[in-house]
């Protein structure tokens, strides 16, 4: 496996905390200058302004209080034996692949435990679900083929539960080759009678294997790094779908894995809170997947994780949900509106171009006074993002989270018509091809600013307004670049680590 | 031959070529420049004896160091203003290896030698290291004063302690400013206190003491003297906008208001570039932490200094920060991985075409063209003329350059042997015109350096007497001249 060193890099942060307050109390002053103290322009463009950077201010104080403390880990006993059902979940997949994740888990070091491969490739329509079943039995293992489809993986995993009786159940993707010691690192936090799920990262050993996969691997490590770990506070931290142990009374508590929503994991988790049950996140590599290697596949995956998410925001709100704590549903509320960015990036990208076209801007006031309030403000977040991922967030993968935009409004535009969406395993081979036309927007708004940029230079010269748009527009336009690299059919460097300076 | 190629390829060569290089643009730019009011000031003020100059200087709101020595070498190698820039070329010239040396000793070959760079053609620098001030020696001795704090802090050797000391001490000289640069280098150590040996952090502050107890008696001289001379140009509250265009200096310069103002409007870019920063493993050392802090710090100090206390803002006074700019700089630049060449040579185009357009454009706003004033004074001007200068202080560079009959005057009127400028008040203005006007012919009216008066003058005269001409040598440099009386004496 390469990049061993970068396997737990990310999972060692813990960032000042007069830095943290410092970030907060700079983002609160840009944001109260800017509503309260600068000269308001056109009062429709303000409000789009001033909407985004509400978000904005939403998603510091969020990651902030998130990150808070990341150090805050529950303890745990190792003299649990209880038996386990470990579920290696098969849409489909190759049968090596399979086959790789079944061998490790079967390796594992448990006393009383007994491996699954929950096969949906009937109900899936996948040719290989019969190579599925042989596999199973060349290997010794168990076999649940479902004859009856419906819930996606959550229905398979519901159809796991019931056919077996173990306390505790494992879920593995296809993918996701645990180690030796992953029952041994996680099942002693059950220990706690009200302990329902222990999640571990979601590692991708592929972060190398493509321009594609380093991107969504380093958006990954803010997230199961920093992130998770910060769930800790106060329990909340959810389920990933894979690389997880659950306690059966705990799902069934809940009505089983959720099957109505996309993001089944994250939904389930929710509903298993609200019970008043316990999570942890364990920050540990225990087992290693694989990440989405071509542009499509990373969409796909994007959209699921976006419209789940977003679901429970204007379907199941936890907001109003009884039985959460305040910070559960602080916590809740701040990973699933994430998904929301695309809408403010999309605001926020418009502003430059109608002042291009129209002259008309949100705030009057000069240039330079609204770098004072913001320069702070984005310099201490970015240096806050690196601390916390102790240095592994990268110019792609903030791109790749900036240039998903398009992929998130789609997702909020299918959540509010409640458009039907059916879930889909990502690939775990690299599609290859030009995947350029899902850039299209981002093509389009670098040759409306292009042109912006010259009609407004004709029209108006370099007035300081032009410049600065202009600049926006630019920073825009270089904020989609790495976007539309990974769609483009060119070869990249699929990772590049930096040498450390002196 | 062998020998030879190595020798084109080695720092020393490349460092020398650098230097060799900046100081011919800088005196081919430069040299033949007018007098500008502070160079003349520093002329006039070291043409004095020593003990008269510590007086001068201490009302001047300076530290002594730069004039002293610029008294001793005009005194050994003549008077003329060339013979005082020189002085300052050497200084500036100098600040090119030493930058180079403290970008090697904390990062590498590569970010050193871009650094030196930057350095070489930097507008802003070359600007001052042609200029008969303070500002290329204060920069000079804020590298070698970092040089020695990050060598403590990285070697711990006896010879660096001994070097921190004097650059200090000779910092705190040259510009009172230098104490920021202190103050940012012991909010270093309180902030990095966990990393600082206890024993090094206690030899820290007994030198600390130790250079107040020896800036003590200046401090007394100057609270002794009483007040200043009111030599020192108005200065008005700054804004944001000052900050900005302080940054948007160190990278071109002082270039005309349009194209300044549209350097400082780009700063959103400045944004992706903190972006593309975000590379993985590339941590900010130590010492790239010292560098941003010595690069912002000192400026917002001074900035809200000036808000909350007294204005004293001036881009140059802040010049010391810019080694430590340069370097952050030329760090960043070098975590952005195979773009960071053509980045380099772009930003060193951009930076090279800035100098040359400063030093060749008339309309260079800090162009100060008295000699050009003085020529055209001398051609119009008779016996039976007054020329009127204001803001007083203007009256060194017209002194040094005109040559003419007239007799020469500034409004308010002061009287340099007593020191003081008066204030001015509006209410005595007609006494004083009439005062200076006696029964000459004519008045000509020169007008540089606004006080907060300026205007007042000018339109009492535009009220009072009719302008015959008027001509501009520069930006925010006018003459203007009256006729007084048509009957013949």
């Amino acid at each position: 496996m390469k990049h061993g060193a970068s396997k737990t890099h990310f999972l060692q942060t813990q960032v000042p905390r007069q830095l943290l307050a410092f970030n907060i109390l700079a983002s609160l002053a840009y944001f109260l200058l800017l509503a309260f103290h600068f000269a308001i322009g056109n009062k429709y463009l303000f409000a789009m302004l001033l909407f985004g950077e509400v978000f904005h201010l939403w998603q510091v104080i969020g990651f902030t209080l998130t990150i808070w403390n990341t150090e805050c880990n529950p303890k745990m006993k190792s003299t649990i034996t209880d038996p386990v059902a470990v579920f290696i979940t098969v849409a489909g997949e190759p049968v090596e692949i399979v086959r790789e994740t079944a061998i490790a888990a079967k390796n594992m070091e448990y006393p009383n435990f007994d491996v699954y491969l929950l096969n949906d490739g009937y109900v899936a329509k996948k040719e290989n679900w019969q190579a599925i079943e042989a596999l199973a039995k060349e290997l010794g293992i168990q076999c649940v083929t479902r004859k009856v489809p419906g819930g996606a993986k959550a229905g398979n995993i519901n159809n796991g539960l019931r056919e077996t009786t173990a306390p505790f159940m494992v879920v593995f993707d296809a993918d996701h080759v645990p180690h030796k010691d992953f029952l041994e690192k996680t099942m002693g936090y059950f220990s706690d009678p009200k302990m329902a799920f222990v999640q571990s990262p979601q590692y991708y050993a592929n972060n190398d294997a493509s321009y594609v996969a380093g991107g969504a691997w380093e958006q990954q490590e803010l997230f199961f790094g920093p992130i998770c770990k910060g769930k800790n506070q106060n329990s909340s931290a959810f389920m990933c779908g894979t690389n997880m142990v659950v306690r059966r009374t705990a799902i069934e508590e809940a009505g089983g894995m959720c099957e109505f929503n996309i993001a089944e994991d994250f939904l389930t988790s929710l509903f298993i809170h609200e019970k008043g049950w316990k999570s942890v996140y364990v920050p540990e590599v225990l087992a290693e997947g694989l990440a989405p290697e071509d542009f499509l596949s990373y969409s796909k995956q994007q959209f699921r994780w976006a419209r789940g998410s977003l679901e429970v925001i204007f379907r199941y709100n936890p907001l109003f949900r009884k039985g959460l704590t305040f910070m559960q549903k602080f916590q809740y509320l701040a990973s699933a509106s994430y998904y929301l960015s695309g809408v403010i990036v999309l605001l926020n990208a418009l502003l430059p171009l109608i002042f291009f076209f129209t002259g008309a801007a949100p705030i009057t006031t000069s240039t330079m006074a609204l770098a004072a309030a913001f320069l702070p403000y984005i310099i201490l977040t970015l240096y806050n993002l690196q601390l916390s991922s102790n240095f592994t967030y990268t110019f792609r993968s903030l791109s790749f989270s900036i240039g998903s935009f398009v992929i998130h409004i789609q997702a909020v535009l299918a959540v509010l018509f409640k458009q039907k969406s059916s879930f889909t395993v990502t690939s775990k081979t690299q599609l290859t091809g030009n995947f350029l036309y899902l850039v299209t927007p981002h093509l389009v708004y670098i040759a409306l600013s292009l042109i912006g940029i010259t009609y407004a230079i004709t029209v108006h010269g370099f007035t300081p307004a032009v410049v600065t748009n202009a600049a926006w527009a630019l920073l825009n336009c270089g904020m989609f670049i790495p976007f539309i690299l990974a769609a483009s059919p060119l070869k990249l460097t699929p990772n590049r680590e930096t040498e450390v300076t002196a | 031959m062998e020998k030879l190629n190595t020798f084109f390829r080695s720092t020393a060569f490349q460092l020398l070529a650098l230097m060799v290089g900046s100081a011919l643009l800088s005196y081919f730019l430069f040299n033949g420049q007018s007098l500008r009011l502070d160079e003349a000031q520093s002329l006039w003020q070291t043409s004095r004896s020593p003990v008269a100059i510590l007086s001068i200087v201490a009302k001047d709101v300076h530290v002594p160091l730069y004039h002293m020595m610029l008294h001793y070498w005009l005194a050994f190698f003549g008077t003329s203003i060339s013979t005082a820039r020189i002085l300052s070329l050497i200084f500036y010239i100098l600040t090119i290896p030493a930058i180079y040396l403290l970008g090697k000793k904390v990062y590498n070959h590569k970010i050193a030698m871009f650094a030196a760079f930057l350095t070489a053609c930097s507008p802003f620098l070359t600007w001052y290291g042609s200029e008969a001030r303070m500002y290329s020696l204060l920069t000079l001795v804020a590298v070698l004063n970092q040089l020695a704090f990050l060598s403590i802090l990285k070697d711990r050797k006896q010879s660096s302690w001994v070097g921190y000391f004097f650059s200090s001490l000779l910092g705190m000289f040259t510009h009172y400013l230098f104490f920021t640069q202190l103050l940012v280098q012991a909010i270093y150590l309180i902030v990095k206190r966990r990393k600082v040996r206890r024993k090094t952090g206690w030899t820290f502050v007994g030198m600390y003491s130790v250079l107040a107890a020896l800036f003590l008696p200046w401090v007394l001289f100057v609270i002794h003297l009483g007040s200043a001379s009111g030599t020192r140009p108005l200065l008005e509250t700054p804004t944001t906008v000052n900050v900005f265009n302080t940054f948007a200096q160190f990278f071109v310069g002082f270039q005309v208001d349009s194209l300044n103002t549209a350097v400082v409007s780009l700063w959103p870019l400045a944004v992706l570039f903190i972006f593309f920063a975000l590379q993985r493993n590339q941590r900010m050392s130590e010492e790239t932490q010292y560098f941003m802090m010595a690069s912002f710090l000192p400026i917002v100090i001074v900035y809200l200094f000036s808000l909350a206390v007294e204005p004293f803002y001036l881009s140059r006074y802040l010049i010391f920060v810019i080694p430590s700019f340069y370097l952050a700089i030329s760090w960043l630049f070098s975590t952005y991985g195979k773009p960071a060449l053509y980045l380099r040579i772009g930003l060193f185009v951009i930076m090279l075409i800035a100098l040359i357009g400063q030093g060749i454009s008339v309309r260079t706003p800090i162009r100060e063209d008295y000699h050009a004033a003085s020529d055209y004074l001398t051609q119009v001007m008779t016996g039976r003329d007054v020329m009127v200068v204001s803001a007083p202080f203007t009256i060194y560079p017209i002194e040094y350059y005109y040559h003419g009959a007239a007799s020469m005057q500034t409004l308010p009127i002061w009287d340099r042997v007593s020191g003081t400028i008066p204030a001015f008040n509006a209410a005595d203005l007609p006494a004083m015109v009439k005062q200076i006007n006696g029964d000459h012919d004519r008045t000509c009216l020169l007008l540089s350096y606004d006080q907060g008066y300026e205007k007042t003058i000018f339109q009492y005269y535009e009220k009072h007497f009719q302008q015959i001409k008027h001509q501009v040598f520069s930006p925010d440099l006018s003459v203007y001249c009256y006729q007084l009386r048509y009957d013949p004496l």
